[in-house]
């Protein structure tokens, strides 16, 4: 077995021995030991949040109840209008109404329509007074 | 000395914490504690300054529509607008409102005069409601006069979108403020007021500037449901035009009809129109007159009177009844005798009837003869069962039980009863009546109201008579419709049943039946009436009863008067309810199918 060329040139690295030193310093510059300052900058910063947020939230619910009764309005404005159509339909619907739009349109009852009678040649009375038609004057 | 003024003491931050921590606690304490106290025992002056500042208003809900059976609308509340002023306001701003011109615009468009505006104007209020509910044009014009100190408020108005009659006397009508005040307005009030809601609106403390977001409703308004009656609009409209012409005709001052189903008792029409004396213009009714008026209606009540005859084993509908011309009744001493008449037989005979053609002629001996053999109490007995002397199922506001009195109470009362005079009912109790002998002798009262399910909204359907004794006085019905008084109310392609009546009324001012004379003949006051039943081959399908008061013309009878209207009226709603005839609609039930009854030869 001829020994392999690679493994040949593996050779495990030394071990560090220089010591990773560094300068510790005396604690002089500690002022609070309860960190009450950075708590207070942070409460402050988190209520500062919270404010704008509730006031974002006042003013889209104010905006969203605007829209809400703007909504409200024209819903009751529609029912308005429908319930005048319906009532308009109702009456155009109605016989009064069907008679009304009738009349209206030149039709007339029938009871007011004359019939004409057959009348035999030469039964026909002769006409009384002048002749409205008539294009001679002294005729009307 | 450096490191001493930047030195940390634990203890010193502590206390500061310490400190912090109970002031912040303390001020939130403070706070809740303030709350508190605000709210158990809240300052009166902070309450009133508060309070002024929130108005509670009402969210009105809108009335509920009355609707026909098929749904089309016979009344419905629909948005108006009342005119409104600040009088106070126009008065005290000096010369800066020409009031003149203001007063002229609005006279010219308002349903009120030149005075009237100008006096309500000068009222020293804040609110002077000038206009109520005014037509939309009239409020749009008003709008475009744009005029300082004049508004329009918002209010409901309850229209009849089918005219001026359009079965108003049947649905009454409501106040300014929607509140029903009559028919059936008022007896489903509260069905159709609906609910009112309750809103809470905030503005500022100075001025009248609502709060964004200020406008919360408390408790939500409902609206007032829908009605829905057994009216059929279209025949309602008929039945009206019809009996006004009927009116015209016979020269009377009132006429009434109901058309109902006779099995479920709904109402498809009940209409009434009169004459008004002042200016002699007919037109409908404000009241309903089949359910408020009474009246003695004659000889309708032998068919009653008949069916308590059978129904009692008084009288076999297969026996001969000996049928005097007159009949003698006598009355308390020094009166003399009342005489009761058949016209039809010659004076001191007696002909051998049938019940059935007793009926058919409307023989007055006849019947009395059979009511004799029934006897008071078993007579009574039998009106009471068909619920005369009590308010029909209807319970229409203000409708009559009628009068039934005492029987036994005096020697006319059997005879007279009998023959359907001395006894007052209305008009839907006589059209119950019918229908029950329709029914099958089942009374399912009558209703006004629309029921998909075919039960009566009414009441318990009560067992008046037996079917037997109800199918025998169908078929004597159809006699007198197909050889009695009533063969004006057949119809081509329908079996009809019916009974004509013509009662005499009291006259008023003079008493009894005679109302004058003329030469020899006596001046009555006649009523004339026609009950009948409809049939095809379903079975009894359509019933109605028609009422002429005090017809003067040359005809007077409810054969000759009421008759023909039945027939008229039911030919109408048998086409609008779809009703086929028998067979192909070109048979003549009514003479092809005359029943055996009336076939058997007088003796």
């Amino acid at each position: 077995m001829l020994a392999n060329p690679k493994r040949q040139n593996l050779v495990a690295p030394k071990p560090t021995t220089a010591p990773q030193l560094r300068l510790v310093k005396e604690q002089t510059k500690k002022k609070t030991k309860f960190k009450l300052g950075p708590l207070v900058i942070a409460f402050s910063i988190a209520m500062i949040l919270i404010s704008f947020a509730e006031v974002w939230l006042v003013v889209d619910g104010i905006h969203q109840q605007s829209k809400i009764d703007q909504i409200g309005d024209e819903i009751t404005e529609l029912n308005s209008i429908r319930l005048n159509l319906v009532a308009q339909r109702a009456w155009h619907d109605s016989p009064v109404g069907l008679t009304d739009t009738a009349t209206k349109t030149g039709f007339v009852s029938a009871i007011d329509v004359p019939l004409l009678p057959v009348v035999a040649e030469g039964e026909l009375a002769p006409p009384e007074g002048t002749n409205p038609f008539s294009l001679n004057p002294s005729e009307q | 000395m450096k490191s001493e003024r930047t030195s940390f003491h634990p203890q010193v931050a502590l206390w500061r914490a310490i400190v912090t921590f109970v002031v912040v606690v303390g001020a939130f304490a403070a706070f809740i504690w303030r709350l508190t106290d605000l709210q158990l025992s809240p300052d009166e002056a902070l309450l009133n300054n508060a309070g002024s500042k929130i108005i509670e208003e009402t969210i009105e809900a809108s009335r509920g529509a009355i609707v026909d059976r098929h749904g089309r609308p016979l009344a419905l509340s629909v948005p108006r607008f009342n005119v409104i002023a600040d009088a106070r306001a126009i008065t005290s701003s000096g010369g800066t409102i020409n009031r003149d011109h203001m007063v002229d615009a609005l006279a010219a468009l308002l349903p009120k005069d030149r005075e009237q505006i100008a006096a309500a104007l000068s009222i020293d209020k804040r609110y002077v409601r000038l206009a109520r509910q005014v037509e939309p044009s009239v409020s749009e014009k008003v709008q475009q006069l744009n005029f300082t100190h004049i508004y329009l408020e918002d209010d409901l108005y309850r229209t009849h979108p089918n005219g001026s009659c359009s079965a108003l006397e049947i649905l009454g009508d409501v106040d300014t403020d929607q509140n029903g005040i009559s028919g059936l307005e008022k007896k489903y009030d509260g069905f159709l007021q609906g609910k009112d809601g309750v809103a809470l609106r905030q503005f500022q403390p100075k001025g009248a500037v609502q709060i964004p977001d200020g406008f919360r409703v408390v408790e939500a308004h409902t609206p007032g449901a829908e009605l829905k009656l057994s009216i059929d609009r279209n025949i309602q409209y008929e039945a009206e035009q019809i009996l006004i012409r009927a009116l015209q005709e016979a020269h009377g001052s009132s006429a009434i009809a109901v058309i109902s189903n006779p099995i479920n008792g709904e109402i498809y029409a009940m209409a009434s129109a009169e004459l008004n004396p002042e200016n002699g213009e007919l037109g409908c009714t404000s009241y309903n007159r089949a359910a408020v008026w009474t009246y003695e209606p004659g000889s309708v009540m032998k068919t009653v009177t008949l069916a308590g005859v059978f129904e009692h084993g008084a009288w076999s509908v297969e026996d001969v009844v000996a049928v005097p011309a007159t009949i003698n009744i006598a009355r308390e001493a020094g009166v003399e005798d009342h005489v009761y008449q058949d016209p039809s037989i010659a004076w001191g005979q007696t002909h051998q009837v049938l019940p059935a053609e007793i009926l058919a002629r409307s023989s007055n001996t006849g019947t009395i003869v059979l009511a004799q053999e029934l006897g008071a109490d078993r007579l009574q007995d039998t009106f009471e069962r068909f619920g005369f002397g009590t308010r029909t199922g209807l319970a229409f506001p203000g409708e009559s039980s009628g009068i039934l009195g005492d029987l036994d109470s005096d020697s006319l009362m059997l005879s007279n009863t009998a023959i359907g005079q001395s006894v007052a009912v209305t008009p839907v109790q006589l059209l119950q009546a019918y229908n029950t002998l329709a029914n099958k002798g089942i009374s399912a009262g009558l209703t006004l109201l629309n029921n998909p399910d075919s039960v009566p909204s009414a009441g318990v359907a009560e067992r008046v008579v037996s079917q037997n004794t109800a199918a025998t006085m169908m078929s004597m019905m159809r006699g007198v419709v197909s050889s009695g008084t009533g063969k004006q109310a057949q119809i081509d392609g329908y079996l009809v049943s019916g009974k004509t009546g013509t009662a005499w009324q009291p006259c008023g001012d003079v008493a009894g039946y005679v109302c004058g004379e003329i030469g020899e003949e006596k001046v009555r006051h006649y009523t004339a009436t026609f009950v009948g039943i409809v049939e095809n081959e379903q079975g009894p399908v359509l019933s109605a009863i028609v009422v002429v008061d005090n017809p003067k013309g040359r005809n007077y009878g409810g054969g000759s008067v009421a008759a023909p209207v039945f027939a008229e009226l039911m030919e109408y709603a048998l086409r609008q309810l779809h009703l086929a005839p028998f067979g192909d609609g070109s048979m003549f039930p009514q003479r092809v199918r005359a029943l055996p009854v009336n076939e058997v030869a007088m003796p």
